[in-house]
C-alpha cells in the first residue's frame, strides 16, 4: 500500500506542469526568502490565493516549494549582507557573515543550503516515522511550558551572541521583550504603552524591527570611508563543500533532530529552530570561542534546524490540525481550501496524503538545492559590488520590505526607528539578535504566563511539578548562573586545578 | 584615551539611561495594573513590570561592573573630553549625512511623492553626494533599479508598493 | 560583472511583462457607458463585470471556507465570475468597512460570519448596523460543549453540577468571540461561574481541551468536527434545538433536551452569510436573491455541510433579519456587559434578549 502511494506520488511529480511548478515555486520561495521584508508566511498566503484555481495536488506542491524555498532563501542574504532574509536566518548571519566576509561567500551558502536540505531530510524522515509518538509530545505542551520555552530562547539568544559577557545580551533580549508588549495586549486587548496612538496600538510588528536593526547599521556603513578594499572571492569545489558537511555530520543530524521538535511545538517555528541547534553545536564544540568569528559549524547547525522545521511543523498539521509554526498555518488553511482534511481522520480518510506531502517535500528540498547553487552564483557578486552602489538599493527594497507586510507606511516609520537602535545596539557592543527574538518571542511569553496563572488561578506551582517546565527551569537557572562572576571564576579554578 | 575605558564610560552611560527606562517602565506597567482592574497575575501590566525589574537589575549590574575604581570627578572631566572628540570624528559626521538622508527619504520622499520618483531621487542624490560612480552610471542603475523593483513587486507578487 | 547585472533584471523585466500579459483584463471600460443605460432600462443587465466577495479574515477559516463555496455556485447561476478576496483586520471590520466605501451597485458583497457582523455597532468599529444591509445567511454552525475523551465528564448534568461548584476552566477564542458567547449565554440561563481562559483562536483552544489543560471548549461545532468524529472529543451538548447528528454513529444531545432550564440558550452558534448596503438597486438584490437561493440548493453546498458538521439555513430578507435581531440583542448585550464593547447596544436601539 505503502509502496503504492509513493510511486503515485512520484509519477505525479514527473508530469511536466507538475514539475514545472516546482521549479518556479521553489524559485519564488527563494527569492522571497532573499529579499528582507518578505517572509515565508507571506509568500505562501500569496501564493494560496494564486493557486486556489488549480488542481490539489499541483497547488499543494507549489505551496510546500514555497514554504521550503523561502525558509532556505534567508540564508544567502544573511551570510552576504548581514541582513537575514527571513528572521529564520538570523542564526545563520552570525557566523555566515564572517565567513562571507573572509571571501568565502560562496562557500557559506553550499554549507548553509546543503545542511538545509539534509534538514528538511531528516525532518521527512520524523514525519513518515514518528508522527503519531510526536504529536503526544506536542500536546505536552501547555501555557506554563510555552513560556518558559520563550524565556528560553531569549536567555540562550543573549548566552550565544555577546561572547563572554552575557549581560548585555540579556538586556538586549529584555529590551526586545518589552517592544513586543506595547500594543492591544493579547487577552484583554487592552492599550498598553501606546500613548494613544492608533498606529502603536496595532502593536510594533517584527518585520521592520528585524530590517531595521539589521538592515539599517549595514546600510550606514556603506557612508564611512573605511570599507573600500574588494574582497577576493575565492572559489570553491564542491567536493571541498561536501567535506566539511561530511566532518560535521553529526552536527546535521543533532540539528535536523532538534529543528524537528522545535517544529511539531505548536507557535514555535523556524526562527528558534535555527537558534536553539546553533546553541547545541556552540556547547557540545570542542572550539566555542570560534563560534561567532566564521565557523562552518556555526552555519551548517543553524540552517539544518531551520529547515527541519518545516517538517516538524507539518507533523501536527497532519495529525491535529494544528500548525507548528506561522507558514504553516497558512499552509494548513490552504490544505483546507482544497479540500483536504488533516486531522485525526487523515489517515483514515485519505491515507496517500501524508506520503504524498513527503514526496512532494523531499522533491522541493532537492530542487532548492539545485537552484541555489546555480543563484549563488550570481549572488556572491554582490559582495563584489561597490558597496556604495549597493546599500541605497538595499534600503530601498528595504522600505518596500517594511511596507509590505501590513501596507501601512507606519512600518517603514518603525524601520527607521528601529534601525537608530540597531544602529545604537552595535555601537555599544550590544547584540541585535535577543532583541530580534525578545520581540519573536514577546507576545507568546506574555500570553503564555497570565493564562497559566489564570489556569493555576495564581498559583506558581504547576511551574515546579510538570516535568517539562523543571526542565527548563533549571536549564534557563544554569545559564544565567553560570554567566555570574564568581563562578565563572569556579570554572578557572577547576580547569587550572585539572591541567 | 585607551578604547578599554572609551567602552566604560559608554557603558556607565547606557546603564544610567536603562536605568531611567527601567522606572519609567515599572511605574508605567503599575499604573497599567491598577487601571485594568484585574487580578494581579492576568493584568496586562504583569510582563511589563517584570521586564522592567530585570531591566533596573541588569543595568544596575552594569553601572557597577564599570565604575569600580573611577573617582567621580576623573568620569564627569573625561565625559567631556570623549563627547568632544565623538563630535570631531569623521566618522561620526558621515553617518549623522547619512542618517539624515535615510530620514528624508522616510520622512519626507515616501509619503509625499509616488514610490518611483521618491526612490529615484534618492538613490540618484545620495550616490551622487557620496561620489560612488560616474553620474551617468548612476542614473542607469537607479533607473534599472526602480523599474526592477517595480515590476517585481507589482507585477510578479501583486503587493501594493507605498 | 555589469554584464551579469544587466542580464540578471532583464531576465526580472521579461519574466514580470510575461505574468502581466498573461493577467485576464478585469474592469473593462463597458460598466460606465452601461451605468446611463441601466437607469433608463427596466429589466437591469446585471452582472455586466467580475463581482468581487470580501472575505474580512484570513483564508482557511469558517467564512472564507463558506463563502468560497457559495460563491462557487452562485457564480453558476449568475453567469459571472465571483472573484474572494481577502482583507483581514480589526476582527473583520477594515473589510466591511471596504464594501461600504464601494458603490453599493452589487459589484462588492461583503461576507462574514454574523456574531463579528452584528457586533461591529456597539464595538465601535462601523457607525452602521446590521439593519442597513440586505443580508443572506448560509449555514449554521452551532456551539458544542465539549471535553476531551478521558475527560472526567462524561456527560452534561455531572458537569453542570462541577459549573455550579465553581472548578471548570472553559477555553475559548477569547471574550466576544463565537465559543464565549456560547458558554456565556448558557451561564445566564444557569448561573455559575467559571475560570475563562482565552487562546488565540478556536484551533488552540480545542487544542488545549484536547490536551487537557482546559477542562471543556465550547467553540463551534465546524472548528472541532473532525475531532468529534473520530473520538478524540467528545461533545457533551449541542446548543440546537435537537440533537445534533455528527456522523453515523455519533449524535451530540441538545442542550434543551438534557438540561431543560438552559432551554433559552439555544439556539446559538455562528452562522456565515453575504450582504449588501441597503441602498443597492431593489433589481440587483432580486438577482442576487435568486443566484443564493440556487447556490443553497445546489449539491456542493449540501456536501460542505455534511463534511463541516454545519446546518444549511438559506435565510434571507425578513427572515434573514429576524434571525440577527435575535442574534444581536444576545451578542452585543453580552459584549456589553462583560466590558468588551465599550458602546451601549441602547443607542441603537437593540433590547435584551427575553
Amino acid at each position: 500500500m505503502i509502496s503504492q502511494y509513493i510511486i503515485d506520488a512520484l509519477q505525479q511529480l514527473l508530469i511536466p506542469i507538475n514539475f514545472i511548478t516546482l521549479l518556479i515555486s521553489v524559485f519564488f520561495g527563494l527569492l522571497v526568502g532573499m529579499l528582507p521584508g518578505l517572509t515565508a508566511t507571506m509568500a505562501i498566503a500569496l501564493l494560496t490565493g494564486l493557486t486556489y484555481r488549480i488542481a490539489p495536488d499541483t497547488a499543494i506542491l507549489s505551496l510546500v516549494g514555497v514554504y521550503v524555498g523561502s525558509i532556505s532563501g534567508g540564508c544567502q542574504s544573511a551570510i552576504l549582507l548581514n541582513i537575514p532574509g527571513t528572521p529564520a536566518s538570523a542564526a545563520t548571519a552570525t557566523d555566515g557573515f564572517k565567513i562571507a566576509k573572509r571571501g568565502e561567500g560562496g562557500l557559506g551558502i553550499f554549507l548553509a543550503t546543503t545542511s538545509s536540505f539534509l534538514g528538511t531530510v531528516i525532518s521527512i524522515f520524523c514525519i513518515i516515522l514518528l508522527t503519531p509518538l510526536l504529536t503526544k509530545f506536542a500536546l505536552k505542551f501547555g501555557s506554563y511550558e510555552f513560556f518558559l520555552l520563550a524565556l528560553f530562547g531569549v536567555v540562550i539568544c543573549g548566552n550565544l551572541t555577546s561572547g563572554d559577557d552575557s549581560l548585555k545580551g540579556w538586556i538586549s533580549g529584555i529590551l526586545g521583550l518589552f517592544i513586543a508588549q506595547i500594543g492591544l495586549d493579547g487577552l484583554n486587548s487592552y492599550p498598553r504603552f501606546s500613548f494613544n496612538n492608533i498606529e502603536l496600538m496595532g502593536g510594533i510588528t517584527l518585520i521592520p524591527v528585524m530590517i531595521g536593526l539589521f538592515g539599517f547599521p549595514e546600510v550606514i556603513n556603506a557612508f564611512m570611508k573605511e570599507e573600500k578594499q574588494i574582497l577576493n572571492i575565492t572559489k570553491f569545489k564542491m567536493t571541498e563543500g561536501f567535506k566539511i558537511i561530511k566532518k560535521n555530520i553529526v552536527t546535521v543530524i543533532r540539528s535536523g533532530l532538534i529543528g524537528v521538535m522545535v517544529g511539531i511545538i505548536p507557535g514555535v517555528g523556524e526562527d528558534i529552530g535555527g537558534w536553539l541547534s546553533y546553541w547545541a553545536a556552540k556547547t557540545n564544540s570542542k572550539a566555542k570561542e570560534t563560534f561567532g568569528q566564521g565557523n562552518y559549524e556555526g552555519v551548517i547547525a543553524a540552517e539544518a534546524g531551520n529547515n527541519a522545521c518545516v517538517g516538524g511543523a507539518i507533523i501536527p498539521i497532519l495529525s491535529l490540525a494544528v500548525p507548528g509554526s506561522a507558514p504553516a498555518a497558512v499552509l494548513l488553511a490552504a490544505f483546507w481550501l482544497h479540500g483536504l482534511r488533516p486531522g485525526p481522520l487523515m489517515m483514515k480518510e485519505t491515507p496517500y496524503f501524508l506520503y504524498q506531502l513527503c514526496i512532494f517535500l523531499t522533491a522541493g528540498a532537492f530542487m532548492m538545492w539545485i537552484l541555489s547553487q546555480i543563484i549563488s552564483k550570481f549572488t556572491v557578486r554582490v559582495l563584489q559590488i561597490n558597496k556604495q552602489i549597493l546599500m541605497p538599493v538595499i534600503f530601498v527594497l528595504c522600505t518596500v520590505g517594511a511596507f509590505v507586510i501590513n501596507n501601512r507606511i507606519f512600518d517603514v516609520y518603525l524601520m527607521f526607528i528601529f534601525g537608530i537602535v540597531g544602529l545604537f545596539l552595535a555601537k555599544l557592543n550590544y547584540p541585535a539578535a535577543p532583541f530580534l527574538l525578545g520581540v519573536i518571542l514577546g507576545p507568546m511569553a506574555d500570553t503564555n504566563l497570565r493564562r497559566a496563572l489564570v489556569l493555576s488561578k495564581g498559583s506558581l506551582k504547576p511551574f515546579f511539578t510538570r516535568p517539562i517546565s523543571i526542565f527548563f527551569i533549571v536549564l534557563i537557572m544554569v545559564l544565567i548562573l553560570s554567566q555570574l562572576n564568581f563562578v565563572k571564576g569556579l570554572k578557572k579554578e577547576l580547569v587550572k586545578g585539572a591541567k | 584615551m585607551k578604547l578599554k575605558q572609551k567602552h566604560q564610560y559608554l557603558d556607565i552611560v547606557t546603564a544610567v539611561v536603562l536605568s531611567a527606562i527601567s522606572i519609567y517602565i515599572i511605574t508605567e506597567s503599575c499604573w497599567i495594573i491598577k487601571d485594568s482592574k484585574v487580578k494581579l497575575y492576568t493584568s496586562p501590566g504583569l510582563m511589563p513590570l517584570i521586564l522592567g525589574i530585570f531591566l533596573l537589575l541588569c543595568s544596575l549590574i552594569l553601572l557597577k561592573r564599570n565604575i569600580e575604581k573611577l573617582v567621580l570627578k576623573k568620569i564627569l572631566s573625561n565625559f567631556k573630553l570623549l563627547f568632544e572628540s565623538f563630535i570631531r570624528d569623521s566618522n561620526t559626521i558621515n553617518i549623522l549625512k547619512g542618517i539624515i538622508f535615510l530620514a528624508i527619504y522616510v520622512f519626507l520622499l515616501v509619503p509625499n511623492f509616488r514610490f518611483w520618483l521618491a526612490s529615484l531621487i534618492f538613490l540618484i542624490s545620495i550616490m551622487s553626494i557620496f561620489r560612488a560612480t560616474s553620474l551617468v552610471r548612476i542614473c542607469i542603475i537607479s533607473i534599472l533599479s526602480v523599474v526592477s523593483i517595480n515590476v517585481l513587486f507589482q507585477v510578479i507578487f501583486h503587493v501594493p508598493l507605498p | 560583472m555589469k554584464r551579469v547585472i544587466i542580464l540578471g533584471l532583464c531576465l526580472i523585466l521579461v519574466l514580470g511583462l510575461a505574468v502581466g500579459c498573461s493577467q485576464k483584463p478585469t474592469a473593462s471600460v463597458e460598466p460606465e457607458k452601461k451605468s446611463d443605460k441601466e437607469e433608463a432600462k427596466a429589466e437591469v443587465d446585471w452582472p455586466t463585470k467580475d463581482i468581487k466577495i470580501i472575505v474580512p479574515w484570513n483564508p482557511g477559516g469558517g467564512t472564507d471556507l463558506t463563502t468560497r463555496t457559495i460563491a462557487d455556485e452562485m457564480s453558476k447561476a449568475l453567469d459571472a465570475t465571483i472573484m474572494v478576496v481577502n482583507t483581514p483586520g480589526a476582527s473583520g471590520s477594515i473589510g466591511t468597512q471596504e464594501v461600504l466605501n464601494s458603490p453599493h451597485d452589487g459589484y462588492t458583497i461583503a461576507a462574514n460570519g454574523m456574531m463579528p457582523f452584528v457586533s461591529y455597532s456597539v464595538m465601535g468599529y462601523l457607525k452602521n448596523t446590521y439593519r442597513d444591509w440586505h443580508v443572506w445567511l448560509a449555514t449554521f454552525s452551532p456551539n458544542v460543549i465539549a471535553v476531551n475523551k478521558d475527560s472526567q465528564y462524561k456527560d452534561m448534568k455531572t458537569l453542570v453540577d462541577a459549573f455550579k461548584n465553581g472548578e471548570v476552566s472553559v477555553g475559548t477564542a477569547g471574550p466576544g468571540t463565537g465559543g464565549h458567547i456560547g458558554i456565556e449565554v448558557v451561564r445566564s440561563s444557569l448561573d455559575f461561574d467559571y475560570n475563562h481562559v482565552p487562546y488565540g483562536g478556536g484551533n488552540p483552544a480545542i487544542v488545549a481541551a484536547l490536551s487537557g489543560e482546559v477542562d471543556v471548549t465550547p467553540q463551534l461545532s465546524m472548528e472541532m468536527i473532525d475531532m468529534l468524529r473520530s473520538g478524540d472529543l467528545k461533545g457533551l451538548a449541542a446548543l440546537t434545538e435537537g440533537p445534533l447528528q455528527i456522523s453515523e454513529e455519533i449524535a451530540i444531545p441538545s442542550l434543551a433536551d438534557v438540561i431543560p432550564e438552559a432551554a433559552k440558550a439555544v439556539p446559538m452558534g455562528e452562522s456565515f452569510g453575504i450582504a449588501v448596503p441597503k441602498d443597492t438597486p431593489k433589481e440587483v438584490v432580486d438577482k442576487i436573491d435568486e443566484a443564493f437561493k440556487k447556490a443553497i440548493e445546489s449539491e456542493a453546498v449540501k456536501k460542505f455541510a455534511e463534511e463541516k458538521g454545519v446546518v444549511v439555513l438559506g435565510y434571507s430578507g425578513d427572515k434573514a433579519q429576524k434571525f440577527l435581531d435575535k442574534l444581536a440583542s444576545v451578542v452585543c448585550w453580552t459584549l456589553y456587559d462583560a466590558g468588551n464593547a465599550k458602546i451601549s447596544p441602547e443607542k441603537f436601539d437593540i433590547p435584551r434578549a427575553e
